[in-house]
Order: C-alpha cells, then structure tokens, then sequence
C-alpha cells in the first residue's frame, strides 16, 4: 500500500485560461475553444497533436462529446470527470497519469463551467431521487460553522474574527484588481467589506466567492519531452486527492476547525515532492477561498501556519502578495468566481505564469526572486465535515 | 358552504341517532357519560348537538376552537389526548365525530391510564406555544399569498421508494448502534465509523431523546417555509451528532449549549408533494429529563 506519486514524470508545456466573468457574449462551446486553442498556441501544438483528453465540467455538459463536438476532434479519446470543485484538478490528474504510463504522448486537461445561465445564486447540483431527509442548508451556511468554532477554539474575539475574514477578502480583491482575467477587477475598501449584507452566520456577500464562467487547459507530456514544446516547462512534482468518510456532520468529536481531508492531502503531496518545509520551500499558493473561513483554516491545514496562529498570519499579512508565501495572488475564488469545472486549472495558470516569470509586473512576488520554485493548488469540495480535497505541488524546475 | 342551518338540520338527528346508539350498547345513559368530546367541521351542529346531548355540563370537553382552532381530521385524536392527559381511571368517554354523518364511539379508561400519561399534556403544549406567527407567513404556508422565493432551484420533491427504504428513520427517527463498540449513527449507517464493522448495528429510536446544540448558523439562502433557516448541529444525549433545522425559535436567541427536542415538521412542498421530516426545537419542558436516559 503506497501512494507513489509520479514526481517530475510530466510537465506542462503549454496553458490557457478565459476571462472569467459574466460571459454572456459565450456559450460553453465558446468558452472551451477559447481555452483550448490558447492552450494549443502557448504549447506551439495544433489539435490532431493531442492524444487524448480529459474533460471537467461538474453541470455544463455530460461525456466527452462535450469537448469533442465544439472542437470537432478527429475521433480521440475524451473522458468527461466530476469530482466537486475539485472537477478541473482532476482532469489534470488524470491527464498527467494517463501520460505517465506511457499510454499517450500528449494529453489535454480542461475544465469549464458556465454558471451565469441559470441566474442562481451560489452554486448548484443535481441529486438523484432521494427520501427527503437530506440537509437543505447552502454552502455559505455549511463553511459559516467555521468562523465561531475556530474563534472560540482558540479565544478569538468576534471583533478580532470578523477583521481576519474581511482582511482574507481584502487581500484577495487588491490582487484581483491587477488580473485581467479576473471576474472582479477592483480593489474594495475593508469597511464596504465588513458592512456588507449577511449571507449566512458572520459571512457578508464578501466573505462568499462569486457566481461566473470560464474555462482553463493545460497540455501535458513526458518530462523528458517537455523542451520540445517549451523552454520552461512547469514539473508536476505531486498530484494528491482524498475523499473524506463524510462523517464530520455525525460525529461529535468534530470540531469544525479544520478539515482532516485537506490534512490528509497535503500531507500525501508533500511526501511525493519531499516538500519537508512548506512555509520556506513554497513561492506562492493557490487555495480554495471558496468562503473568508475556509483560507483560514486552510493556512494550518496547509502546514503554512502553527494551529492557532493562522489568523495573526493573516493580520500581519504574511500570505499578501509582497508577504513570506503569497496565497491566491491572481485573486483566488473571491475576484474570479467558481466555474466549477475551471477553477482548478485556473489556479494551476497562476503558477504557471508565477514560476515562468511572466506574471505582470503588478503582481510579481518577492518569494520567487528569493529563490523558491514551488507552486500549490488546491481544492476543496463539499463542506467541513464532508468533502473531498485535492493538492497539487508543480515546479519550476526538475529535482537534482 | 351549504346553508348553516340547513346542515345543522341534517347533522343533529343524525348525531342523536349514534349517540343513543353507542348509550344503548354499553348500557349507559347520557348523565353518566364522564367526558362527551364532539368535532365536526359544522361548527353549529356540533354546538347544537352537544347542548341537547343530555350529559352533564362538567363532562363536556372544550373543543379547544379558542387556543387552537380546528384541525380537521386530526381534531378527534387531539381532543381524546387532551382528555386522557386529565381522566381518572374507570371513567367513560364518548366522541361524537360529525363529518359526511355521524360516528360515535364509547371508550372505558383502565386502571392503566394514570401511570401511562403523556410527558408533555395536549394542555402544556397549548400554553408552551408561540403566538408570534405573522398572518402574512400564515397565508403564505397555507399557498393564499405568493412572496418571491430565494434566486435557487425549487427544492427537490421527495421520492417513494427510496423514502419506504428509509421509513424508519424518516418517520421514526430511529438510528443505530454498533453492537461493537457502542459507537451511534444519526442516520442509521451500516458501516461503523469508529470501528468499520459491518451490520453489527441495533436500531434505535432517538425521536424523544434531547440534545445540545453544539454549534449553529443563520442561512439566509436556503429554502425553508420560515426563513431565515436556522441550523443546528445537534450533539444527541447518550452519543451521536444530528445536524437540522432549529424551528419555533427566534434566529436571535441561539445560542451554543441550548437544550433541544426533535419535532416532526414540513420541511417542503415540492411537485405538490408535502414533505416532512425531523426538525429540531428548543425544550418545552423546562427541566424535564426526558429522554435523558435513553
Ligand atoms: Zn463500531
């Protein structure tokens, strides 16, 4: 029983990633050929070069011919993955296995969601046929546990709390406002943050990522091959994912401080990338601030801080851009929205335009001048107690 | 509705007709009938009815029209409950119920009655209600007075079979214990979380077991006939965790460590389909240890 990993067996070679927003200039199909090409293009390939593909999209479109239509693939293999909000990671993961084995050459990975149609609020799926004792409570509600279980864990006072979250959404907006492809572009004022209208428990419509569109793609090969397609290929050094027993909502000793998946995930990466210090070796993080709390738990769950001293982390502004280890420096969740499909590659874009240095200037972080060659992402899906997470650990250069 | 009087002019004699029916089989006559309960929607025929009953005016049991109003078909049980909750032993009951004609049914209590009392009497529950309810939410549940629901889907309807699977636990409330290690389940699970054993489970009956809440939020997304949703995470006494909607409670006066029972209660209306399932609310008894032991 092991989990071996695949550490610096595939690279990415080439990327994509839409603006996400409110697309309604898009369809589905739009948004796919827009990542997908831009993909093409970044890795210098054209479409018969791929092998095979694999699809994540959670609602917008079942099996492979959701891809192979739009594109009009010349009879490859697609396969279409859900996997919660982890749905764009997965498809990378198991584009980057499938190229591991030495099953294909070249595969693509590529997420997209188109969420903005429906004009819901927050995030929806489909259940099948049930007995009708299920939870009814939404998302905000469930990660809204969180903030008073950690503030009274560790003597937090609900003053103190509320400007640790406004300050997670604060941070998160002022790097947004410097991404183009952000749905968000604008910094917003901590005050505006703090008095917005509640959502569910402390959480204002601030403390909750957006509702958008968008789609990303990442093309990937053997790492030997990987300076065929470009000079700076990005190294896959772990793929982790975990489902969880689902018993955090049934069981009383669950403290709704942290999320034992995420725990679990990550510690697997890091033994696959032999990453023994996170808070040094990492340069920047893109995790799932899917709410204010959840960025928060995830600093220790993440081993980015000590139990209990996340949230002075995060007021002394280690995790800002110009911080020790920038965390979502592209605007994470809350400036892009959640296209569930998408999000996972999307955060995987942001390291790879991070490591290869061709973030712009405004968003340039000081760790990878310092030296540090490492990119997170994560996700998380489902709610405390109940969810699955996902992590990756992807460099910039090859182990010696 | 029909003309009143033309109702009471039908229903009355029939009612006379199975009262003195009922008398004749039991070999009583009206004045020694210990508790006369009549319902029926025709509120003047059940008026006229039990004034020319014959019976003593101390066995007449209040129809409860004032606090409670009339619940239909469920009004025959309530007001029986309500009686038994104040009945001695060797005492005789009649109910007249009038709807589409006249039933009645004489009842014998036992010298059982008084140890088996309910815990909570019909009349405590009565005076333990709230009043607080807006007539505007009052036309709402009753589907007389439309509001704009929440921007989310509309909530799935129910479905019958995988609800006869669960009926139980829908209906009953009723979880499992590991007959390894003790560990409980809320719902029932056929895999232990504590020690992975497979269907070494006993099930349980948690419907009159209280617990604490041990943590909460405000939900102004969800659906739920009385927004906003209150829930709760429910740490069950004597183990196991249940989270659900907290209801009958102020959203502002929750707090963690609060004292709740479980109350069978709508939870939706979906495709026309009414569904019910187990909510949480605060005591009603206060420093009663229901339940405690279970
Ligand atoms: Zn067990």
């Amino acid at each position: 029983m092991a989990s071996n990993g695949i550490r610096d067996k595939v690279a990415i070679v080439g990327m994509g990633c839409t603006t996400f927003g409110e697309r309604w200039d898009s369809s589905v199909d739009d948004l796919l050929i827009e990542s997908a090409q831009a993909a093409y293009a970044s890795a210098g390939l054209s479409r018969d070069d791929v092998d095979a593909y694999w699809l994540g999209t959670m609602g917008s479109g079942n099996s492979g011919l959701t891809l192979s239509r739009p594109l009009r693939l010349p009879y490859k293999p697609v396969s279409r993955l859900e996997n919660y909000c982890a749905t764009g990671s997965e498809a990378l993961r198991n584009a980057c296995y499938a190229v591991a084995s030495g099953a294909y050459d070249i595969a693509m990975a590529i997420g997209v969601e188109k969420l903005k149609d429906s004009g819901f609020s927050g995030l929806v799926g489909s259940a099948p046929p049930s007995d009708g004792t299920g939870s009814e409570t939404t998302a905000p509600a469930n990660f809204s546990l969180l903030a008073p279980a950690y503030a009274k864990k560790y003597g937090v006072d609900t003053d103190e709390m509320k400007d640790v979250l406004t300050r997670i959404a604060w941070k998160n907006h002022v790097n947004g406002a410097k991404n183009p492809r952000a749905q968000f572009r604008k910094e917003v004022a901590k005050d505006v943050i703090c008095n917005a209208p509640l959502v569910a428990g402390p959480l204002g419509i601030f403390d909750c990522s957006g509702v958008s569109d968008g789609s990303a793609a990442a093309i990937v090969v053997r790492a030997e091959d990987a300076h065929r397609y470009t000079d700076k290929p990005i190294y896959v050094k772990a793929l982790s994912f975990i489902a969880g027993p689902a018993t955090g909502n049934s069981d009383p000793d669950y403290d709704y401080t942290s999320f034992p998946e995420v725990v679990a995930s990550v510690t697997d990466a890091y033994a696959q990338a032999g990453v023994t210090d996170p808070r040094a070796e990492i340069a920047l993080a893109e995790v799932h601030d899917c709410f204010t709390p959840t960025e928060l738990v995830l600093m220790e769950d993440l081993g980015f801080a000590e139990r209990g001293f996340g949230w002075k982390e995060v007021l002394a502004g280690t995790f800002d851009l110009d911080g020790d280890l920038p965390v979502n420096p592209d605007g994470g969740l809350k400036a892009f929205g959640h296209p569930i499909g998408a999000s996972g590659l999307r955060m995987m874009f942001e390291c790879w335009l991070q490591l290869r240095g061709e973030a712009p200037s405004e968003r340039t972080i000081s760790s990878i001048a310092a030296g540090k060659k490492l990119g997170m992402t994560h996700n998380l899906g489902g709610g405390p107690g109940e969810c699955v997470s996902f992590v990756s650990i992807v460099g910039s250069e090859p182990s010696a | 509705m029909w003309e009143e009087r033309f109702g009471e002019s039908v229903y009355v004699p029939l009612a006379d007709r199975a009262f003195a029916d009922v008398l004749k089989k039991v070999d009583l006559t009206p004045d020694q009938v210990d508790h006369l309960i009549v319902t029926g929607l025709h509120a003047r025929a059940v008026g006229s009815f039990t004034r020319r009953a014959g019976v003593r005016a101390d066995a007449v049991v209040d129809n409860l029209a004032k606090t409670v109003g009339n619940t239909g078909t469920a009004h025959f049980g309530l007001l029986l409950a309500d009686t038994l909750d104040r009945a001695e032993a060797g005492q005789t009951i009649v109910v007249v119920v009038l709807a589409d004609g006249a039933t009645a049914v004489a009842l014998r209590t036992t010298e059982a009655l008084p140890a088996r009392r309910a815990a909570l009497s019909v009349a405590a529950q009565v005076t333990g209600g709230r009043d607080t309810l807006r007539y505007a939410d009052f036309l709402n549940w009753r589907g007389r007075l439309t509001t704009e629901p929440p921007r989310r889907p509309d909530p799935d309807a129910y479905a019958a079979p995988p609800a006869g699977r669960n009926t139980d636990w829908k209906y009953g409330f009723t979880g499992s214990r590991c007959e390894d290690c003790g560990t409980r389940h809320l719902p029932p699970a056929r895999v232990c979380r504590s020690c992975g054993a497979v269907d070494h489970m006993t099930p349980e009956r948690l419907a009159d077991t209280y617990g604490t809440v041990a943590t909460f939020t405000i939900d102004r997304l969800a659906f739920t006939p009385s927004p906003p949703l209150v829930a709760v995470v429910v740490d069950i006494d004597g183990g196991g965790r249940f989270k659900c909607e907290l209801t009958d409670v102020d959203p502002d006066d929750v707090a963690i460590g609060d004292r709740v029972e479980m109350t069978f209660r709508k939870v939706n209306t979906a495709r026309g389909i009414h569904n019910y399932f187990w909510k949480a609310r605060p005591v009603r008894a206060a420093g009663s240890t229901k339940g405690q032991e279970a």
